[in-house]
């Protein structure tokens, strides 16, 4: 009954729906498949790998690690056409159809994963390839033939959903067998290898596993290292268990894979994502907590489901916490607000592991990504943004009123989040380890760089950016490491550069959380470094940037804020018994929200119910301190 | 039962021509020479039905299977056959659009040959933009942010402009940056990735050799030495054959489809009758 529960829910919430889906992506399978015969390849890789030149003060590489195409049942259901080809192709600045507009990225990525859902490629290997075993089944004529919204819906519940609610969760019955599977995910990797070009583009092999147990989103992107692979990949019809996700990863580990899972909306996990106990009500033990720090090095920030930092509902006090809250989230599924959902909660309840257990089963680096359904790779920007949930979100209109199903109310969402990494280069290699290291950043979107050092020997207030990094690498840590047994109080240097397309830089902040001695969770924000000639006032308090949006055009200028900023903090607070967790956030100046650029493109009243102007933002990766 | 309604109904228009159509088939059958109605299942029909059912099974069927398929694909012919007489498939969404995709996957399963040289030439002339090779710099660069000299913006540029002129390390000026204060052979892609594209535009204005500028970027402004300059060109064939040949089979295999249509399209003229609703 639960797995029942579970797999109606995650398919529910996977019901989203998208249109726009033209025939072209029939032949663009057919091209793949076609071409898939070349074998020059694994030495020419090497080498080009090889060749290519490396910066050791590291490079920001950005890119997406978490979309759809058409080989996701929902996403294919809402009419998404668009294969993983065409998905690499616009993120590599390619256009594309997307609702029968021509859609393009202002400027292409360095690196992307498709992240199908694993649960039905082969599937849709049946629905979208004609010889494909499977193809004829008058299921997926009728699949095949949908066209409105209402008619989608009906098909997912009556085949899908009521298949799904009759027992343990299995295959549709139109599953052609696990053939099909195989067929469809060498496909995606056959388009993942043929885009990757060593240098210029990286292309990561990775696979979604969507296991929601009683409606928690317990969603997690699995992500290789390299083109060794698993024939097929663990999806949650084998287990929507998460530690039986890790007993597969080890699994493949023990085969000399290399692969990592990143959780994903937290905030949508009914309070499930960061619990102190195992699935079967244990208290967590240091096993479990090694385990998950060694499975899951980080978590997904944002993404068009609504940001997962905190929300101002429960952190009242941080100033900048109403940012993408996503509050219609709890109209589905039903969700409510709880403050364990959220990834700040988890990163200091994650210090209180570290001292019981010894491990830190939260140590999360931090990434984001879009979720788009629409095969809009890194399709994240505010002024380009035409929906990604296929029909729900396909129109101004629909944007305006419309829900995305089981999730969030479409006005409410956002275009999603980037991946930053430092990178040596932008190899498969080098982006993956930067990321296996939490050597990352999240951003709402805009390209900003931003670097985290920390050290007792670091040089406080530096002045010259290019010796902070030197000095950050040689004395200090980079993000994403651990300080330990300190008998000083660290130095934290802090360097951020904006988005040569976007809003100037409002300010850094620093935040620390650590548990008390009384056992209760404490943070403290710090504005460290920020533009103008601002004071802070008496209470330590900082005046806003400004705010320079015109929103009866959706304009904005950049006559406020700095294009670059960079500064120190020493923690004035540090007690060396204490574990602590560090990471920094970068605000950008007001800019208009994309609801606004709708409003005003189409002579429409801006909408009352969600904020015209955003404040984007970065997170760096936290820096932790472990007292022993 | 009011005879005028049952006259109005589809589904007895249906029946009706359901009737003609049966009528004609008995007409066509006899001309033939053909008595009974027969159903052949051949070596190959029966060698499909296994290889589909070992295809989905990952086994062979066992013989009650195997004739449970053959029971079924009988079954199936008749009744389809019976159902086409009296014209089941006509005026059904489901079935048009099937056989109307079917015909577009004829189209489809046309293989676009391996493109000879002098296609790939043809193509790459034609789309030589999407293919050129990007313009290549060697730069030194001193940023400025404008917001910390708000006051005295035009005399801290000159002055800057003034040192590097005597030779000053440029390193030693402007304001601090991890923008790289200095590229070697960058393709103008790359520098767009690192200063952005306004920067590399307002480069078009800046001629190899000494120091100039100040040139505006999404950071702020820069002064700029050019110590190399390979403008951008178009390649040749070799240089990209890879990337030609993807595109050109993707590009016919895509027409393919258009072609296709397009001739069946032009046998047929087309008339839309006029709706009451006028534009």
């Amino acid at each position: 009954m639960k797995n029942a529960t579970t797999i109606f829910c995650a398919l529910l919430i996977m019901l989203l729906a998208a249109c726009g889906g033209s025939p072209e992506d029939a032949e663009a399978v057919a091209t793949a498949t076609a071409s898939t015969g070349k074998t020059d390849s694994a030495h020419a890789l090497t080498a080009a790998e090889a060749a290519v030149a490396e910066n050791p003060m590291k490079n920001a590489y950005f890119g997406e690690l978490h979309l759809h195409t058409s080989y996701s049942l929902d996403a294919y259901i809402g009419g998404n056409r668009r294969t993983p080809d065409d998905a690499y192709r616009f993120a590599k600045g390619n256009e594309m159809l997307m609702h029968g507009e021509r859609h393009q990225l202002h400027r292409p990525l360095d690196f992307a994963a498709v992240t199908d859902h694993a649960e039905y490629i082969g599937e849709l290997y049946s629905t979208q390839v004609e010889a494909a075993p499977g193809y004829d089944n008058a299921m997926l004529n009728e699949l095949r033939s949908l066209e409105s919204v209402d008619e989608q819906r009906a098909w997912f519940l009556k085949y899908v959903v009521e298949n799904a609610r009759s027992g343990e969760p299995k295959h549709p019955p139109f599953y052609a067998g696990r053939e099909t599977t195989v067929t469809a995910w060498a496909m995606n990797r056959h388009a993942t290898n043929s885009h990757y070009v060593p240098g210029r583009f990286t292309t990561l092999h990775g696979f979604e596993w969507t296991a929601a147990p009683g409606g928690g989103n317990m969603h997690r992107n699995v992500l290789f290292r390299d083109d060794d692979l698993p024939d097929v990949p663990f999806d949650s019809i084998i287990s929507s268990d998460e530690e039986e996700l890790w007993d597969w990863i080890d699994l493949q580990r023990g085969e000399g894979r290399t692969l990592l899972a990143v959780p994903h909306n937290s905030n949508g996990s009914k309070g499930r994502m960061f619990e102190a106990t195992d699935n079967n009500g244990e208290p967590i033990n240091a096993d479990y907590a090694k385990r998950r720090e060694s499975m899951e090095p980080l978590i997904e920030m944002m993404q068009i489901k609504a940001n997962s930092e905190v929300t101002r509902h429960f952190w009242p006090n941080d100033e900048f916490a109403d940012f993408e809250n996503g509050d219609s989230m709890v109209r589905f599924s039903g969700r409510d607000k709880a403050k364990n959902n959220y990834v700040r909660y988890a990163v200091i309840e994650g210090t209180r592991f570290q001292a019981s257990l010894g491990a830190n089963p939260f140590k999360f680096g931090f990434v984001g990504g879009t979720d788009s359904h629409n095969s809009g790779m890194g399709d994240v920007d505010e002024d380009n943004y035409i929906g990604s949930h296929g029909p729900v979100d396909g129109s101004v209109a629909a944007r305006r009123s419309e829900d995305i199903d089981g999730w969030i109310a479409a006005r409410d969402s956002n275009p999603g989040a980037l991946t930053g990494v430092w990178a040596p280069k932008n190899t498969r290699a080098a982006i993956w380890d930067g990321l296996a290291a939490r050597e990352t950043f999240a951003t709402s979107g805009p390209r900003m760089k931003v670097r985290l050092f920390a050290g007792v020997n670091l040089q406080a207030s530096p002045a010259d950016a290019t010796s902070l990094v030197a000095d950050g690498y040689a004395n200090g840590i980079a993000m994403g490491q651990t300080l330990s047994a300190l008998s000083e109080a660290p130095t934290f240097t802090v360097y951020a550069e904006k988005d040569s397309i976007s809003g100037n830089l409002d300010r850094i902040q620093i935040i620390k959380g650590w548990i008390d001695a009384d056992g209760a969770a404490q943070e403290r924000i710090v504005d460290v470094v920020w533009s103008g000639a601002r004071k802070q006032d008496a209470n330590g308090k900082l005046a806003a940037v400004g705010n320079t949006v015109d929103l009866k055009t959706a304009t904005y200028t950049n006559d406020i804020g700095a294009p670059v900023l960079m500064g120190s903090w020493t923690d004035d607070n540090f007690d060396p018994q204490q574990n602590a967790v560090y990471y920094a956030r970068v605000l950008e100046i007001p800019t208009p929200r994309w609801t606004t650029y709708d409003a005003v493109r189409n002579n429409l009243p801006l909408l009352q119910d969600v904020p015209a102007t955003v404040q984007e933002r970065a997170w760096t990766s936290p820096i932790w301190y472990n007292s022993n | 039962m009011n005879i005028g309604k049952l006259l109005r109904e589809p589904l007895s228009h249906f029946f009706v021509l359901g009737l003609i159509l049966f009528a004609l088939y008995g007409i066509v059958n006899d001309e033939s020479g053909r008595s009974a109605e027969e159903v052949v299942v051949d070596r190959a029909r029966v060698s499909g039905l296994v290889s589909g059912f070992e295809k989905t099974w990952q086994r062979p069927p066992t013989a009650d299977e195997r004739e449970s398929l053959i029971d079924a694909w009988v079954r199936e012919e008749i009744l389809y056959r019976e159902g086409v007489a009296i014209g089941f498939d006509l005026d059904d969404p489901v079935i048009r659009r099937r056989v109307a995709q079917k015909m577009s996957f004829v189209a489809d399963g046309i293989v676009p040959e391996a493109p000879d040289d002098a296609e790939l030439e043809a193509w790459l002339a034609a789309n030589i933009s999407d293919y050129q090779i990007p313009a290549i710099y060697s730069l030194q660069q001193v940023y400025i942010d404008p917001q910390r000299h708000s006051d005295d913006l035009e005399d801290f540029v000159s002055s800057i402009a003034a040192s590097l002129a005597k030779g000053a390390d440029p390193r030693s000026l402007g304001d601090s940056t991890l923008l790289l204060a200095a590229v070697s052979s960058s393709s103008s892609v790359e520098l767009a990735r690192a200063f952005g594209t306004e920067f590399v535009s307002a480069l078009a204005e800046v001629t190899v050799g000494d120091w100039q500028g100040p040139i505006k970027s999404g950071y702020g402004l820069h002064l700029v030495k050019i110590t190399e300059y390979i403008p951008a060109r178009s390649p040749d064939l070799e240089d990209v054959r890879a990337a030609v040949e993807r595109d050109l089979l993707s590009d016919q295999s895509k027409k393919i489809g258009e072609t296709f249509y397009a001739a069946l399209r032009e046998r047929y003229t087309v008339r839309v009758e006029s709706t009451e609703q006028d534009d």
